[in-house]
């Protein structure tokens, strides 16, 4: 099954148009939705939760369409945004109270453990949290109603590398569950970098791909050479290329260039980067 | 066991994670019909695809190291001393070219490469 | 929707407390004073802002987008807003109420008819208040819902004036006058009615 089926996708706004989407993201994985500001993360995920309205396509969410009662859809899904919308009077213990009458499939000892590991205070107001603790508190939320897919949105963004750490960790051992699933977008591409089954990126509104991040790192390489001998390769070889004075650099094919010379592995922050460049 | 991921080196994270588990089962370390990690968890706790050690499994399975039952898991093979015979022989032919090229390099001849097999040969009984 | 109320109920708590007091002062005031309909009235109107306060908290801590990512439905969400309302609303009439009814007994001026069309006015006046700038928070949001507010809170005052006056007036006041103060309280419950269902309208279409 599925975890989520994005086909053809709209969306227009006067000043942004999200351009026929596609994206599957099969159920056990994790996939990295990267894009950077503005090229449309965020109104994808805002539509797969029905929160816009979509122009035209479909969304299927854990095998049920979008069409039908998505509220009961959410109870399976966890959600956490780039601000975690608690009010900022309340404290952990009623933020809880709160999410026991909303979630039928609450789990209170679950929520405890996350509460423990991830030491957020209970006592003290949403509002005196830093940042860190409220996304951690938005993460142990949404990993305590039995969730069977986290939609992940920049949640990791603007905190600090430990923090961020220990989040990511969360979301690797959520996926140890094969029924479990993580979409999570991000302009951070490091974080998605290793987490990551599938890497899809997004720039201005269009999916530029959607792959198994290892076959497109099997793919796709680095080599670092002269002009002239960038020149040499075959045709087809060379998907992006950066010249210097002294050299160049450039995105290759593996399997279009000869054995003999050397390529180095790419990282996948450079493959956007790259790809991103290479569509203008 | 132990599997140490090099994410700096040029050697695709499936390939190192086959080649460790295959010289660990070569090397004894992992013996015959002892259960591996599932696929699922070993990606967990190296925080890596699961597609990825799912291809290493794939083709550890394939090269005959080890066995699946389906809906147990993943079990070493028992040793096949043919595929054994064949990977020392692999071995030994590296490690002749090695020798070759590097003989090269100190400007040895094939009479010198014999004389020194032979020394060594003689030494070992 | 149990989750909704509990956390409006939460902030009610902690937002509203000042409301709380300055309703019971003046409910205090008017059992004690003369006869003032601002000192009846106010509180009404006081109570009736809740939810469009609660509103304006929501937004600010978005938590009206968090929501959304929740298994509600937008209806609900609108729902508890005017279910929280009238709660208040029927809490603070029922205790404003009371404290009328002991005045009233104790002076031996009781009557059921001006009991009747003063509750029916205070219901008149605090549902009003909510259901004439809720639509307009739901669809605009807060900030453009407010102005919204501001204009009916003058047409309110200006109304009252009126119909204090005409009270004054018509002291020994006609059947018929007296049918209409009645039947005010059924209206504002009505138009709290069709302002819920506009709400839902407007608030589902509203893109978060």
């Amino acid at each position: 099954m599925n975890a989520l089926e994005i086909k053809n996708l709209n969306k227009t706004y006067p000043d942004f148009k999200l351009d026929n989407l596609n994206l599957t993201l099969p159920s056990g994985c994790i996939m990295g939705l990267i894009g950077e500001n503005g090229a449309g993360k965020s109104t994808t995920v805002r539509l797969i939760l029905n929160m816009i309205r979509k122009d035209s396509g479909s969304i299927t969410i854990l095998g049920r369409s979008h069409e039908c009662k998505i509220e009961l859809t959410k109870e399976e899904v966890g959600v956490v945004m780039d601000e975690v919308g608690i009010p900022e009077c309340l404290t952990v213990k009623q933020v809880e109270k709160i999410m026991k009458n909303t979630f039928r499939s609450w789990d209170e000892n679950e929520f405890r453990r996350l509460i423990n590991k991830l030491s957020i205070p209970e006592n003290k107001q949403f509002k005196d949290f830093s940042r860190g603790m409220k996304m951690k508190l938005g993460t142990a939320i949404a990993m305590s109603h039995n969730s069977k897919l986290l939609i992940l949105d920049e949640a990791t963004s603007g905190l600090d590398p430990v923090v961020r750490d220990e989040v990511v960790e969360m979301f690797n051992d959520f996926t140890r569950d094969e029924n479990h699933s993580i979409l999570i977008s991000s302009h951070i591409v490091s974080d998605l970098e290793k987490l990551c089954d599938y890497i899809a990126f997004l720039h201005k509104g269009k999916l530029l791909l959607c792959e198994e991040k290892d076959k497109l790192l099997s793919e796709y390489g680095l080599i670092h050479c002269t002009a002239e001998a960038l020149q040499s390769l075959p045709e087809g070889a060379v998907r992006f290329k950066k010249e210097n004075p002294y050299g160049a650099k450039a995105m290759v094919l593996r399997s279009k260039v000869p054995a003999s010379i050397n390529i180095c592995p790419i990282s996948i922050e450079e493959l956007f980067v790259f790809m991103v460049k290479e569509a203008g | 066991m132990n599997i140490l991921i090099d994410n700096k080196s040029g050697a695709p994270i499936y390939d190192q994670i086959y080649s460790q588990i295959k010289n660990q089962i070569i090397g004894g370390v992992l013996k015959e019909d002892e259960m591996l990690p599932s696929i699922r968890g070993l990606a967990k706790d190296l925080r890596i695809s699961f597609i990825t050690t799912k291809r290493a499994y794939e083709e550890l399975e394939k090269d005959g190291f080890i066995y699946t039952l389906p809906g147990k898991g993943c079990y070493v093979a028992p040793k096949n001393m043919e595929l054994l015979r064949e990977e020392n022989l692999k071995k030994i032919e590296n490690n002749i070219d090695e020798i070759v090229k590097l003989a090269a390099v100190c400007n040895l001849t094939k009479q010198d490469i014999i004389e020194m097999v032979n020394f060594s040969l003689e030494e070992q009984e | 929707m149990k989750g909704l109320l509990l956390k409006d109920w939460y902030m009610i708590k902690k937002y509203c407390r000042a409301y709380l007091v300055i309703a019971a002062i003046l409910i205090a005031v008017s059992v004690v004073a003369e006869t003032n309909l601002f000192l009846l009235f106010y509180p009404c109107m006081l109570c009736g802002v809740i939810p469009v306060n609660l509103l304006s908290y929501d937004e600010r801590s978005n938590w009206l987008r968090y929501s959304c990512t929740m298994p509600y439905t937008k209806k609900q969400i609108v729902s508890a807003k005017y279910l929280i309302g009238i709660l208040s609303q029927l809490a603070l009439i029922a205790l404003t109420g009371i404290a009328q009814g002991i005045k009233m007994t104790l002076n031996g001026s009781f009557e059921f008819k001006d009991f009747a069309v003063f509750i029916s006015v205070m219901l008149a006046l605090a549902t009003l208040s909510s259901s004439i700038p809720l639509p307009f928070v739901f669809k605009m949001g807060v900030e453009k819902g407010r102005i919204a507010y501001y204009v009916m809170i003058g047409v309110l005052c200006a109304a009252s004036f009126f119909a204090a006056n005409v009270i004054r007036g018509e002291k020994q006041a006609e059947f018929g006058v007296n049918t209409v103060f009645a039947a005010l309280g059924i209206v504002g419950v009505g138009i709290y009615f069709l302002s819920w269902r506009l709400s839902v309208k407007l608030f589902s279409k509203r893109e978060m």
